[in-house]
């Protein structure tokens, strides 16, 4: 009862300022903005893929008659689907890469960022749902919340709130019941915004994944305000004035929201300094040429088809022996690429594991981890493009391999494939990963959240108890 | 009625109040009269559980502020020299939030007539606190105490910066609660208005309540000398 009475309040305090009702319609605003913007980009990016996509399949069926080794060096596109709630979160979209060239002999890393072409206008095209969520939501919340103990402090209501009987529980109650509300105004118009964009642009499909993820992220943020909403009114009680809870509380948004998660970044990087653009170039080129720089590993790949095939010599093997060879060569350099992308796999986990430590000081690194792996934007599902990529590239170069090599007899490299083989070629369409398969890896930083949430209460709670504790609320 | 016991208060080696010990009963006024640091804030912050006592007990309708403080200030009023109150929220607002801050459902109708008895215009009743003076903030001070059902009252420097006409409304309304059974403690520096309003008067010096005196056993003129002789005792001695 009392604690309601106070809640009530302060909702109306909150209704009552003027400033608040234009910071919301503001924030509204920008939400409406930076999901209309990620709509927009969400759109262009499937169109330019599906522009690709149909551009790549049909330079590759017009190509005519034509050596199937000669196709596998030309060879095809993987173009990386976009996530349909990329529109809330592009993560790593922009900087990740959007297409992997399926060459033969060669596991090519993505190319084609966003980011590098994109000019002073892609730039702008920052501002996300999620960047309004993550950074400037919470730079509100403070606004609403940071007088909500030193005001009262600062205009002798606290003690006169007190002396009334209020016990220090109910007053936390009900002024946490107050901030709750308020932040529910806030919350609320941009859960449903967010929604509906998402099921306008998925086109209305209430697939299951989409919906876990989409709970699951709008329950993360709602986990992520309210340890922003109770650090708020902790920092407050443990203020004497307006001011120093202001400075204090902006001090720490900015320290939480914008320094630390790029200071992670750069941390990351020097804990686990990971090869450049060069060196991983250079380190594929080699492995493309592993096979036929060794002398005795062809030798090998020459006896195994002998012995497969019962003869003595590679004249008398019933298959074109050079395609024998190529495939061999792909089969050996597979091995190694999985050797060298498992290495460069790990080091980017170790600058991950890094950043997710750090999210012990910033709950804002790990509500962006969490945000981009429901998003399907972060690494993980980069790597399963990747991943779908290679195996894609390895069955359409065999497939070109083994044209060659049962149907070129003796002409070898001169051998043209029927145009109509092209058609065989599958196009690469890229799934996005089932979330049920992989919610263990968002376990830590949803836990992380949670531990900021709960830590955040008690330090609240702990707060307001001294500030109640009228020694030092004279 | 509010009782003190042997009640200390000291914050380090300073000493702000000695073994006090005083009963003011239910329909009594009793001022305490004294310079500043003599004890008679800290009096009053012990009553209402501000502070933690260093000995003693200070108990408020036979109930313990010590070990039961919310059930203590459930039945008593506080109006310190400013009453705070939300400026956003109007006179009667923010009276019903406080008196409803003990848990009790009170009515708008013991609001609005609070508010009549404590003499703020009707007029006012819906403004914004924010426009109001200091006078009727004190009545609305006296409104929470009324609508509350307070039993005791506890007056900080209550008189200090009201206008005469304002001061007399004020003193008139104490007068008016005590003659409800209210037990009231009082502290102020005005000697005028502590004869005019208290039963008794308690004269604090360092901490120590050095004289209790009938009201109607003396003048304004021998009041001043009473007190102005405790006044001077120490620096007469020190000379």
């Amino acid at each position: 009862m009392i604690a309601t009475t106070i809640a009530r309040k302060e909702v109306l305090l909150v209704r009552r300022d003027r400033r608040f009702r234009f910071i919301f319609l503001a924030l509204l605003l920008v939400m409406l903005g930076a999901v209309l913007l990620g709509a927009a980009r969400t759109d262009t990016f499937e169109r330019e893929r599906a522009n690709a996509l149909a551009a790549d399949r049909s330079v590759w069926l017009d190509q005519g008659a034509r050596n199937p080794h000669s196709a596998a060096h030309f060879s095809r596109y993987a173009f990386k689907p976009i996530p349909v709630l990329a529109t809330l979160d592009p993560g790593s979209t922009d900087y990740a890469g959007l297409a992997v060239w399926m060459e033969a002999h060669s596991r090519n890393p993505a190319t084609f960022r966003y980011a590098e072409g994109g000019g002073a206008l892609s730039r702008f095209a920052t501002l996300s749902p999620a960047w309004v969520m993550q950074t400037l939501t919470p730079l509100v919340i403070i606004l609403l919340l940071f007088a909500s103990y030193a005001g009262e402090r600062e205009d002798g209501t606290l003690r006169q709130l007190l002396s009334s009987g209020a016990s220090v529980g109910a007053v936390f109650w009900g002024k946490l019941r107050g901030a709750l509300t308020a932040l529910g105004w806030i919350y609320l118009p941009l859960a449903v915004l967010a929604v509906v964009a998402v099921t306008i642009i998925g086109g209305g499909a209430a697939q299951t994944d989409l919906l876990l993820r989409l709970v699951l992220m709008l329950l993360s943020y709602g986990v992520y305000l309210f340890a922003f909403a109770v650090t708020a009114m902790g920092i407050s009680a443990l203020c004497s004035t307006r001011r120093v809870a202001a400075i204090a509380l902006f001090t720490f948004w900015f320290f939480a929201t914008v320094l630390m998660p790029r200071l992670s970044a750069d941390v990351a990087t020097s804990f686990a300094p990971q090869p450049d653009g060069f060196e991983v170039s250079n380190s594929i080129d080699r492995i493309g040429s592993a096979f036929w720089n060794d002398e005795t590993v062809r030798a090998n790949a020459r006896q195994e088809a002998l012995d497969e095939y019962g003869v003595a010599s590679a004249d008398e093997l019933p298959i074109n022996y050079a395609a024998y060879e190529l495939q061999a060569s792909e089969v050996y350099g597979d091995r190694l690429f999985d050797e060298e992308y498992a290495d460069l796999d790990a080091g980017h986990a170790a600058q991950e594991a890094v950043v997710d430590a750090l999210a012990l000081v910033s709950p804002t690194i790990a509500i962006k981890r969490l945000s981009a792996g429901l998003a399907g934007t972060d690494r993980l599902h980069h790597l399963a493009f990747l991943a779908e990529a290679e195996t894609h590239r390895r069955q359409i170069i065999k497939q070109m391999n083994d044209d060659m090599m049962h149907n070129a007899g003796d002409a070898g490299y001169s051998y043209q494939s029927d145009p109509a083989f092209w058609q065989e070629i599958a196009d690469f369409s890229g799934t996005t990963p089932l979330l049920r398969a992989h919610l263990a890896t968002y376990l830590w930083p949803f836990l992380l959240l949670l531990l900021w949430a709960l830590g955040a209460y008690l330090f609240a709670r702990r707060a307001v108890a001294r500030a109640s504790n009228l020694e030092s609320a004279k | 009625m509010l009782e003190a016991h042997n009640l200390s208060k000291t914050f380090g080696a300073h000493t702000a109040l000695k073994n006090l010990s005083i009963t003011v009963p239910a329909g009594e006024t009793f001022c305490f009269l004294g310079a500043n640091g003599a004890g008679k804030t800290t009096t009053i912050n012990l009553f209402l559980g501000f502070l933690e006592p260093s000995a003693g007990d200070a108990r408020v309708d036979g109930k313990s502020v010590k070990d039961d403080p919310e059930a203590a200030r459930a039945v008593t009023a506080y109006i310190p020299e400013q009453v705070a109150l939300y400026p956003e929220l109007t006179g009667f607002e923010n009276l019903a939030f406080f008196a409803r801050l003990t848990g009790k459902e009170v009515p708008d109708e013991l609001l609005q007539a609070s508010l009549d008895r404590a003499g703020l215009l009707r007029e006012a009743v819906n403004r914004r606190a924010a426009t109001y003076s200091k006078g009727m903030r004190q009545k609305v001070g006296i409104a929470i105490a009324l609508a509350k059902g307070a039993k005791a009252l506890l007056l900080d420097e209550p008189l200090s910066g009201l206008d005469p006409k304002a001061a007399n409304e004020f003193c008139a309304l104490l007068a008016d609660m005590r003659s409800d059974g209210v037990a009231i403690l009082m502290a102020t520096h005005d000697l005028f208005r502590a004869r005019e309003v208290g039963d008794r008067l308690g004269i604090m010096k360092a901490g120590e309540l050095v004289e209790v005196i009938e009201t109607k056993s003396v003048t304004g003129q021998q009041l001043e000398e009473i007190y102005l002789a405790h006044m001077h005792d120490g620096q007469e001695t020190a000379a």
